[in-house]
């Protein structure tokens, strides 16, 4: 059992506009698979002409070689899982401690996201790794109100800054 | 809301709102709807600036970006912007504006004395007079009498913000060819954006009204706008102009956001990337050319029609058009028609194309104007009659207060031409005009010289391509008037560059049009010679006995209308100029008020400066702790790279110098990763957790270049390799425990990892748990004392760290920081990659020639090492320096000379007064330096010269006693 406590660099921080929201969401954990041998149907049917998407909202297609899994349980569970029935020539490792996964809701979601990138299609279900306010990020679109900027941990609280005040420059 | 030279309400105009703004310091009323321009011709304005050389009135000269006279200087102090055309700036409550190049008032300029020495300051003047005895000795005068405006000198407190578009289709330019081409555009199928750099969309319909395939103007132009704004493809964007296109199709539009319900920016810019640009952005109207062709009431004459249909403004009561085309009777049409009187019409030509008495107007056919009276503003012209070869006959005078001209319309190509587009001279339009292209970009309509609006119209109904030209009824008379004194006839009035400034060029052999162009300065102005070129050119041409397409046009760069660099910024200023990362323990570092520096793109605490101290105590305090007791440091920001797979070992015994496959598990083992060219990359500790599995720690700033360039490597070269990489930098918070009590502080914590020396000695790594969380603690060491880098996942690290000085608190631990970790490593002589190395260091440099030659396996940059230049006795080394006086100065960056020499040996690379030695010791890359131990030299710096002896560089604990301990 830890006897440490967690912490993010975002937490208890969020923003409430007029047609915006920001905050950070606990809702996943994520592990990392990565191996040139990863089978394409291992994971998730994954069409070739789909990539990139999700399977069930559960897998992000990060390149042939690479996918990042959401799940709502307990990660280690899940690593565990990997680990157990590992894939040929992939391997798995816990990465929950190094996303920050930062929520964007309200009606205003998608002008702020294409307002820098128009890489993202807005289909539910959406997911892929891109350049956004120069980091790479990976965009999830769980709705035309609702997405998920998953960033690297030490980038995460200059991101949500960066959102919030592009949020308040477009008056969101 | 007629009076002054308001007639009657414009499109624009809102005469229910009206607008008090300034103008000078003076107060003045317009309406909401008009410009600056518009609201102050209105209110009989007619001197709107001084010119740039010889300080002449100037008054508007366009209604649009070809504004050449009314450059106004809005607002003041950090939102003071110069050179505003005041025939675009919509006029707004409280509005500040003054006039610009002058002193000390634009009715009274002192300055305008150099117009009466006029043929002292020819073109290039400066180039030729300023050079003796200094330059410098005329610059303060020279730099406070020209230029435009005031520059604001402290930051802009405004917003800015920056767009991305990707679609099918950009349309640049909202008028009528631009709205049918969009709609066109939409009904194929795309996504399409058009923009329009006006307020409203419409284009010369706004200004010249004119049945449109069979409907009233506004009928037809309300239908399309609708149209256009309610098609779900289509975005349609007003106050938008488009500046640059570049290469694969991506355009730059600047949106003047706040007057466009953009939120709190005041400007946006915006990118579009799109399959297809399609120009229509018109055409613009050319000058003539004659004598005292710059006084304020002489105005393009597209530009009163504007001012008059969309503001209700006239330009004088006592008008005359003058120019050498059919527009002429058409604009005189159209002036009757809103009871504008023109007292006569000037045409160049003998035979205009339209009817014309109906008009009831005198027209004088075959003239020219050849000259104009006035002061700061018009009274008169003088009109000269051509009769063929007798040429002037007769001239007689006409008075007037406001002349328009109309020297024909020019394509407006500077889009098209940002892409080299290839232009060519159309002789019946005296006009360059685009070729077709076939990679995705089209220009249409006035822009593609086809000034039959219908037909333009027409081609884009049938998607065809618009490659006509409509040509001039009559063809086009000259813009050039013969006679007059050619110093008087301005070409580019914005720069104040007359007929006899090119005259001069030509003589002096100037006569390249890229010459020309820098050495009298036409069309490098603000308006970048919208009105001025084409002239020039023409003039050119004549003069050098050239066609003007062997004479050729100037390079048109981007962008099309001066951008703000606020706009260009957006809001990448400040915190956001680029990301930042922070460590785990971030806010653990502020709440110990550390000093925090950006190290690469990481926020790192330099050192934890304690009340009273500065930040070298704060520095010597932190190195004397960890030498005698324990510190902590935040190591989160070092590379982590887990390399895993079958063939882990063989991988990363190619990509670092060392031998990796010998290394036992749980072992860890220093390395050197060189380039292609032998040259070192990064150093870092590599690290086998087991036999297919290994961790390699980089250097911080190095840690993501390290992971591609091996991904790089693997996916490029070693492809046979089973072999994955994975970048855990970002899972794992480091905390770092060094010092003689290391071991006594990390035994406070709960852990199943076996502390002892014996168990786990120096440059090993273990695996376990600590405080029931994961762990992999290193035994490495950057400060030559024990040490242990304590990994645990990043979001634990903030409670390991304050849970470490609280367990620490009775053994004195102190955190320490980057410039107190600095000075550790100089002390026991440990290089820093891109501080004690260079772009040329290779191993051999820093006394790894032997580690590199004993190895038999391949690795990369290994060949490189055995080049002749690689191992040359005299290339810069690796050595410690210490200075021969104790209290003497070592400064990095400090040459290295031979005593009494100037010439350099080396440099000082790095430098720190050692707590623990109390003396200054530094390291240095020295000519031959590994053969010139205890050598004396000299170090020089900004001209004063110590005396240093040249050593090993290890200077502390040279046996490593400690860090074994």
């Amino acid at each position: 059992m830890a006897s440490l406590k967690a912490a993010s660099p975002i937490e208890a921080r969020s923003y409430q506009g007029q047609a915006i929201s920001l905050g950070e969401s606990l809702e996943y954990g994520f592990v990392q698979v990565k191996g040139r041998n990863l089978p394409q149907g291992a994971l998730g049917k994954i069409g070739k002409d789909a990539a990139p998407l999700t399977y069930e909202g559960r897998v992000i297609w990060i390149g042939p070689d690479e996918r990042i899994l959401l799940d709502d349980r307990e990660t280690g569970e899940l690593l565990a899982q990997c680990e157990s029935d590992p894939l040929p020539g992939c391997f798995a490792r816990a990465a929950s401690s190094g996303l920050i996964a930062i929520e964007i809701k309200g009606t205003s979601t998608r002008r702020l996201i294409e307002n820098e990138t128009s890489a993202v299609p807005f289909t539910p279900g959406f997911a892929a790794r891109l350049r956004f306010a120069d980091l790479a990020v990976i965009i999830l679109v769980r709705s035309a109100d609702e997405v998920l900027c998953l960033v690297e941990r030490s980038a995460a609280s200059w991101l949500f800054e960066w959102l919030e005040n592009r949020a308040t420059t477009l008056g969101l | 809301m007629s009076g002054g030279y308001r007639i009657g309400e414009g499109q624009e105009i809102r005469s229910e709102e009206p607008i008090i703004f300034r103008f000078n310091g003076k107060r003045y009323q317009g309406y909401a709807g008009d410009t600056l321009a518009s609201a102050l011709l209105a209110s009989g304005v007619r001197t709107f600036g001084r010119s740039f050389k010889r300080h002449r009135p100037r008054g508007v000269f366009a209604a649009g970006v070809e504004e050449t006279g009314a450059l106004i200087q809005v607002g003041e102090g950090a939102r003071g912007i110069p050179n505003v055309r005041a025939s675009l700036l919509p006029l707004v409550q409280g509005l500040e504006t003054r006039t610009q190049s002058h002193w000390p008032s634009v009715e009274f300029d002192l300055f305008r004395t150099f117009d009466y020495f006029s043929s002292l300051i020819p073109a290039g003047f400066y180039n030729k007079t300023f050079i003796w005895p200094s330059w410098h000795l005329y610059e303060y005068f020279i730099r406070h009498t020209a230029g435009f405006g005031v520059s604001p000198k402290s930051p802009d407190p405004d917003r800015y913000i920056e767009r991305h578009l990707s679609v099918d289709v950009l349309v640049c330019g909202g008028g009528p060819v631009g709205l049918s081409a969009a709609l066109a555009a939409e009904e194929s199928g795309g996504s399409v954006v058009i923009a329009e750099q006006d307020t409203r969309f419409g284009g010369s319909l706004l200004s010249s009204p004119t049945k449109v395939q069979a409907q009233t103007c506004d009928q037809w132009l309300s239908e399309q706008v609708a149209a256009v704004t309610c098609a779900d493809q289509i975005q349609a964007l007003t106050h938008t102009r488009v500046t640059g296109l570049y290469d694969h199709n991506l355009a730059l539009a600047v949106r003047r956001a706040q007057e466009s319900g953009g939120g709190a920016a005041r400007e946006e810019l915006i990118s579009i990337r799109a399959k297809k640009i399609i120009v229509a952005t018109g055409a613009i109207e050319q000058p003539l050319v004659f004598e005292n062709n710059d006084r304020p009431g002489i105005m393009l004459l597209g530009a009163m029609q504007s001012y008059l249909h969309r503001y209700g403004v006239v330009a004088g009561r006592d008008l005359v058009l003058a120019g050498n085309n059919d527009l002429l009777y058409k604009a005189a049409s159209d002036f009757a028609d809103r009871g504008v009187f023109v007292s006569a019409i000037i045409d160049s030509r003998f035979e205009p194309g339209v009817p014309y008495k109906h008009l009831g107007l005198p027209v004088h056919l075959g003239c020219d104007v050849v000259n104009t009276s006035g002061g700061k503003s018009l009274k008169g012209i003088v009109v000269s009659q051509r009769k063929g070869a007798d040429f002037p006959a007769e001239t007689f005078k006409l008075s007037c207060n406001a002349l328009g001209v109309s020297g024909g319309l020019a394509p407006c190509v500077h889009l098209a031409s940002h892409v080299k587009t290839p232009l060519r001279y159309e002789e019946s339009l005296a006009a360059f005009v685009p070729e077709p292209r076939s990679d995705g970009l089209d220009v249409i309509g006035a822009a593609r010289g086809n000034f039959n609006l219908e037909a333009s119209l027409e081609a884009v109904a049938k998607g065809a391509a618009d490659t006509s030209t409509a040509e001039y009824s009559q063809g086009l008379g000259p813009r050039f008037s013969s006679v007059g004194k050619t110093s008087n006839q301005w070409v580019d009035l914005l720069y104040d560059v007359t007929v006899a400034d090119l005259d001069l060029a030509i003589r002096e052999n100037y006569s390249s049009v890229e010459h020309m162009k820098r050495y009298t300065t036409n069309g490098m102005a603000v308006d970048q010679g919208k009105t001025s070129n084409l002239n020039a050119l023409t003039h050119l041409a004549e003069a050098t006995e050239r066609s003007i397409s062997e004479v050729g046009t100037t390079t048109y760069r981007p962008p099309y209308m001066p951008v703000s660099l606020g706009a260009l910024v957006g809001d990448k200023t400040g915190r956001f100029y680029a990301p930042v990362r922070e460590l785990p323990m971030h806010r653990q570092h502020l709440q110990l008020r550390a000093e925090m520096e950006i190290y690469g793109a990481w926020r790192r605490p330099a050192c934890y400066p304690q009340p009273g101290e500065d930040e070298e105590s704060a520095v010597r305090r932190e190195v004397l702790t960890v030498r005698a007791g324990v510190g902590i440091c935040d190591g989160s920001a070092l590379g982590k790279i887990e390399v895993r797979g079958p063939d882990a070992a063989e991988f990363l015994n190619f990509i670092y110098l060392n031998n990796v496959p010998t290394l036992k598990v749980g072992n860890c083992r220093y390395g050197l990763m060189l380039n292609e060219k032998g040259v070192i990359f990064d150093d870092g500790v590599f690290c086998r957790l087991g036999d297919t599995d290994f961790l390699v720690s980089t250097t911080s700033a190095h840690a993501a270049h390290v992971f591609s360039t091996m991904e790089e490597w693997l996916q490029c070269e070693l492809m046979n390799m089973d072999v994955t990489l994975m970048n855990a930098t970002e899972s794992w918070a480091n905390v770092t425990i060094a010092g003689p009590k290391a071991r006594e502080l990390l035994n406070r914590f709960d852990t199943d990892i076996d502390l002892s020396r014996d168990a786990f000695p120096f440059m090993g790594i273990r695996t376990g748990h600590l405080e029931g969380v994961p762990t992999r603690i290193m035994r490495v060491s950057f400060s030559g004392e024990v040490c242990f880098e304590v990994n645990v996942p990043a979001a634990y690290g903030p409670d390991l760290w304050d849970e470490a000085l609280r367990r620490g608190e009775d053994l004195g631990v102190t955190p320490y920081g980057v410039e107190t970790m600095m000075v550790l490593r100089i002390e026991k002589g440990y290089m820093h990659v891109g501080s004690d190395t260079d772009g040329q260091t290779v191993a051999q440099d820093v006394g790894w020639g032997p580690v590199a030659m004993r190895k038999k396996a391949d690795f990369i940059g290994k060949r490189s090492l055995s080049l002749p230049n690689n191992v040359r006795g005299d290339r810069l080394q690796l050595v410690g320096l210490e200075p021969l006086d104790r209290r003497g100065d070592l400064i990095a960056g400090a040459h290295l000379t031979n005593k009494g020499e100037t010439k350099s040996q080396g440099y000082v690379t790095s430098a720190c007064f050692s707590p623990t030695l109390n003396r200054p010791v530094g390291m240095g890359l020295l000519k031959g330096g590994q053969e010139r131990m205890d050598e004396e030299l000299e170090s020089y710096d900004c001209g004063i010269r110590h005396g240093l002896r040249v050593t090993s560089p290890v200077f502390f604990d040279p046996e490593g006693e400690r860090l074994h301990g």
